[in-house]
């Protein structure tokens, strides 16, 4: 963690994912941080830089974006992953898949992003960007 | 490939490629079409994040970022 206005190392953490040691991202979200690997993510205390959520090994598939929203009682985690579905998974003690929802369009991802509305943009390997959302619910 | 994509805002998304570009794609007529396209990096450009109001920073395989002004 560095203190960006100072140019100063604040915190130095190792080994948070013992096994893996590339963390594809890592985010600030709602005051949290955020960061995974391809199959691993944790939700680290700001302060303290211990782990809060260990979501290790839940998805069926690789993790290309996370975001994380507070729902009341704890968190909710929406990740898309590499084959472009939607997980989202309730963040407690130890999570649990709340639904899942495949996009029409069936691509290998790189990237995704997903904006306030919930619409997620995902970049394929074929050079183009699809843009879908969550079909609502009647 | 698309390295990364980035909603700007609702109607704006930002995307780096192996192509070496930065691309902004608007919504207008209900779908995303391209408004600029910039080159710049040497190399592939892996990550794009907006950086305060009107800028963004990319990063590339060059081992350079570089700070664009996003047109109005």
């Amino acid at each position: 963690m560095y203190d960006v206005s100072r140019e100063r190392l604040i915190a130095f953490k190792q080994a948070i994912f013992p096994t893996c040691f590339k963390i594809t991202n890592i985010t600030i979200q709602g005051g949290l941080i955020v960061l995974h690997t391809e199959k691993s993510l944790k939700v680290l205390a700001p302060d303290t830089y211990q782990t809060l959520y260990d979501f290790s090994g839940q998805s069926i598939d690789k993790i290309v974006h996370a975001s994380l929203s507070s729902d009341g009682e704890g968190h909710q985690l929406s990740i898309i992953t590499a084959h472009n579905f939607l997980e989202v998974w309730q963040l407690r003690a130890s999570p649990s898949l709340v639904r899942r929802i495949f996009c029409e369009e069936e691509c290998i991802l790189y990237c995704a992003d997903m904006n306030s509305t919930g619409l997620i943009a995902s970049g394929t390997v074929f050079q183009s960007i699809l843009i879908w959302r969550e079909p609502a619910v009647i | 490939m698309i390295f990364d994509v980035k909603f700007l805002s609702d109607e704006l998304v930002a995307s780096v490629s192996d192509d070496r570009s930065l691309r902004l794609w608007r919504l207008g007529d209900a779908a995303y079409q391209q408004v600029a396209c910039f080159y710049g990096h040497r190399s592939r450009v892996w990550k794009v994040r907006q950086l305060g109001e009107g800028a963004l920073v990319t990063v590339s395989e060059d081992t350079t970022c570089k700070v664009w002004e996003i047109p109005g």
